[in-house]
């Protein structure tokens, strides 16, 4: 009877263990994410980037705080050559030259504009729902948990991305999102827009990390120089990836 | 087959009432009068004969007149009597695949019966059948069935009579042809009249003639004519392709305003059509609701859709979504669902690679949401964005309704800017009015916004746009990208013709 507390503790560990397997919406699923394209963002993120059929909050405290930039280029990343991007734009003040500038894929996006409080929910989850889609852009003001539980299921089916971004306001709200984002600028240094990326919850118990990040103003190229977590910051090196964005987007003759 | 007095045949089924009246029909010949095109036989029997002048032919009309009995003239309409005779061409192709149609003025339609006389029974009852559906319709015509489609027509025109069509056992032609009047052979007016004063008047006299004087006293094209009649020559007909009507439609015994049972009723339709549909590898473009709501008029309503689809459950979906905006005044008789655009299904055979099977099934998911979409926000809602090449930010993109897919965004613009040169977030111009300080340089050095200031630590700019003079009035702007001292990014103008700074956008 002496090896029952251990047993136990081993019991107990395993369950938890389980449990964080089930917490993850990427159970019984590879756990390798897709890349945003920044490597210190990825990093952040449990399974070392973004999944495929799961939500991200991006919380901006202010306007032009640069949270939509953010997710819009990892939406971008998540369309890669094929995939369709649907942008619920609630307000109706989206301006998708903006959004090509910044490489996202126009002809191969569908813009639903001032959609109407309901019918925004509505739509949104219609395009969270639907497989032929690769990433989904919305600014939900409000959300009630039982909205945002039926988007997680819905994406969950349709490995949909589903990229929110929203209020500072709604940091208060439960949230069924795989990770939720904070956004904070910071000024601009050597040509680069720069932003400090807080990661508030991700799924599985992670949290508390924060990543600095910057994206060339003239190339578009990603920035980042280290990332700072409970344990200590990490070194990191200086690291350019690819050109987000082609500086010329030229049309081919067939529609994607 | 070949139907005799056709103008006048058209015009009276047209017009039941008419019964048995006499009617003459005419046509102008500009300064030359008019002229009889048709008669009925009780004209015909005073000797009222067509090409013969209106006048004479109504003056031989009355002549023998019984009392109060009135002739009904009426202009010839050979447009409308072309239309008639293409409806019947379609409705023919129930006899046969390939139904064609004589040029304009020959009033005739050929079928070949090649190969399908056994499904009647033979081509005699083929025929047969024929001239009595034809009969059924209400037509007269002259019916006759040959190895050569000029002498079908020929044996259909002069031997055959209403009721009593001609069957031509195959090798039997020619002794049938010789008989003919040189008339039923397609020949110019010259050649017929040099015919006539040679006194040939049959086919078997015009045969036993030398082929090579033939030709040169009358034309090659006689010999061409009498070749085309033995069945020698190849002809070439104006074939009549079946026009698709995809159409599905339920008329209720009592008429029916229960809403419930309209939406399941149009749901059946739907499921039977798209049945249809996919079996014929067609999808709808465009589908029709008609409801019928006598005395009111009917209530229609189209769906458009994102690619050709003949799923019945993502119609009935969209229709539904419609259906449930529909103020309908009085109950339905009659409800009709039609597919009135089609285009090709994509095929959806076995991939050899999964990844493009998946991908054709992702295309039929997001074709499936657009229409969705679009179904219930509407078109302008819901849309794709193409750059457009005007400098003015507001005007530098333009938007396709999401459905036309293919045409919209295809053509593309080379993106003239850097990646974080324009803004995300754009608001409408010159509504968001600002207090600005100004520095030195006349850069913005801060700006108030809603209450709050915002100092401003780097500023880009002026970057001047300005609209074409061309395009009325003239906006001329100082654009600066600014960033504030935490780090936030707007977007801001200043109007060169009043010095006011706006608010135009924020880099979200």
């Amino acid at each position: 009877m002496a090896s029952a507390p251990s047993d136990r503790r081993q019991r107990v560990a395993q369950l938890a263990e389980q449990l964080r397997g089930w917490e993850s919406a990427e159970a019984g699923r590879s756990q390798q994410g897709m890349s945003s394209g920044c490597s210190q963002l990825d990093a952040l993120l449990p399974a070392g980037g973004f999944s495929p059929g799961s939500l991200v909050e991006w919380f901006a405290t202010d306007p032009g705080a640069g949270a939509t930039t953010l997710a819009l280029a990892v939406a971008r990343a998540a369309c890669g050559d094929e995939g369709w991007l649907v942008v619920i734009d609630s307000a109706g003040t989206f301006y998708p030259p903006a959004a090509a500038a910044l490489g996202a894929p126009l002809r191969r996006m569908i813009w639903v504009r001032r959609p109407a409080g309901n019918v925004a929910r509505w739509a949104t989850d219609q395009a969270l729902r639907c497989p032929g889609v690769a990433a989904v852009l919305a600014w939900p003001e409000t959300l009630d948990a039982t909205t945002f539980r039926r988007w997680q299921l819905a994406v969950e089916q349709s490995r949909v991305l589903g990229l929110l971004v929203r209020p500072a306001a709604a940091l208060k709200e439960p949230s069924w999102a795989e990770a939720r984002l904070l956004v904070e600028p910071r000024p601009s240094a050597d040509e680069f827009r720069r932003w400090q990326v807080e990661l508030l919850h991700a799924r599985g118990g992670w949290g508390g990390r924060s990543a600095h990040l910057g994206i060339h103003h003239d190339t578009g190229q990603w920035f980042t120089d280290r990332i700072a977590g409970p344990g200590g910051s990490a070194a990191c090196a200086l690291r350019v990836v690819p050109r987000l964005a082609p500086a010329t987007l030229v049309a081919s003759p067939t529609a994607g | 087959m070949w139907f005799p007095a056709w103008p006048l045949q058209r015009w009276l089924q047209a017009q039941p009432q008419v019964e048995n009246r006499p009617v003459l029909m005419f046509r102008r010949l500009g300064r030359r009068g008019s002229v009889v095109v048709a008669c009925s036989e009780a004209l015909a029997e005073r000797g009222v004969r067509c090409e013969m002048p209106l006048a004479e032919a109504r003056a031989l009309a009355t002549r023998g007149q019984q009392s109060r009995e009135t002739i009904l003239i009426r202009e010839h309409d050979p447009l409308a009597d072309r239309q008639a005779l293409e409806r019947l061409a379609e409705w023919c192709h129930q006899f046969s695949p390939t139904v064609a149609l004589a040029d304009e003025g020959t009033d005739a339609i050929w079928l070949d019966i090649t190969g399908v006389g056994h499904l009647a029974g033979g081509e005699q009852k083929l025929v047969a059948a024929v001239a009595q559906q034809c009969a059924a319709q209400g037509w007269r015509v002259q019916l006759a069935a040959s190895d050569s489609f000029a002498a079908a027509y020929a044996l259909a025109r002069f031997r055959a009579t209403v009721g009593q069509p001609l069957w031509a056992p195959p090798g039997e032609l020619r002794a049938l042809a010789l008989d003919l009047p040189v008339e039923s052979l397609q020949l110019s007016d010259e050649a017929a009249q040099t015919l006539d004063r040679l006194g040939i008047r049959e086919v078997r006299e015009l045969e036993r003639l030398p082929r090579a004087g033939v030709s040169a006293r009358l034309g090659p094209e006689t010999m061409r004519e009498l070749d085309r009649l033995f069945g020698q020559r190849a002809e070439a007909l104006n074939g009549v392709r079946p026009t698709e009507h995809w159409e599905s439609s339920l008329e209720f015994e009592n008429s029916v305003a229960d809403d419930a049972v309209i939406v399941e009723v149009v749901a059946r339709l739907c499921r039977e059509l798209a049945q249809q549909m996919e079996a014929a590898q067609l999808g709808a473009m465009c589908l029709t609701v008609s409801l019928e709501t006598p005395p009111e008029p009917p209530w229609r309503d189209a769906v458009r859709l994102f690619r050709p689809s003949a799923e019945a459950r993502h119609w009935i979906e969209l229709v539904t979504l419609r259906l449930e905006q529909a103020r309908l005044r009085a109950p339905v008789t009659k409800v009709i669902v039609a597919a009135s655009e089609t285009g090709r299904l994509e095929l959806r055979q076995q991939e050899l690679f999964a990844s493009s099977a998946s991908s054709a099934e992702a295309k039929r998911e997001l074709a499936t949401l657009v229409n969705r979409l679009v179904g219930r926000l509407g078109h302008r809602q819901v849309v794709r964005a193409a750059l457009a090449p005007d400098p003015l930010p507001e005007n530098s993109y333009r938007t396709t309704p999401a459905v036309r897919e293919g045409r919209s965004a295809a053509r593309g613009t080379a993106i003239p800017w850097r990646p974080l040169e324009r803004p995300l977030e754009l608001l409408p111009a010159s509504r968001q009015s600002l207090r600005v300080t100004i520095n030195d340089a006349g850069a913005p050095s801060a700006f108030h916004w809603r209450g709050e200031e915002y100092r401003i630590a780097d500023s880009q700019g002026p970057e001047r746009i300005e609209s074409g003079w061309w395009r009325g009035a003239q906006r001329r702007r100082d654009y600066y990208r600014v960033e504030t001292e935490r780090g936030h990014r707007a977007w801001l103008y200043r109007r060169r013709d009043d010095g006011r700074w706006f608010l135009h956008g924020w880099f979200a």
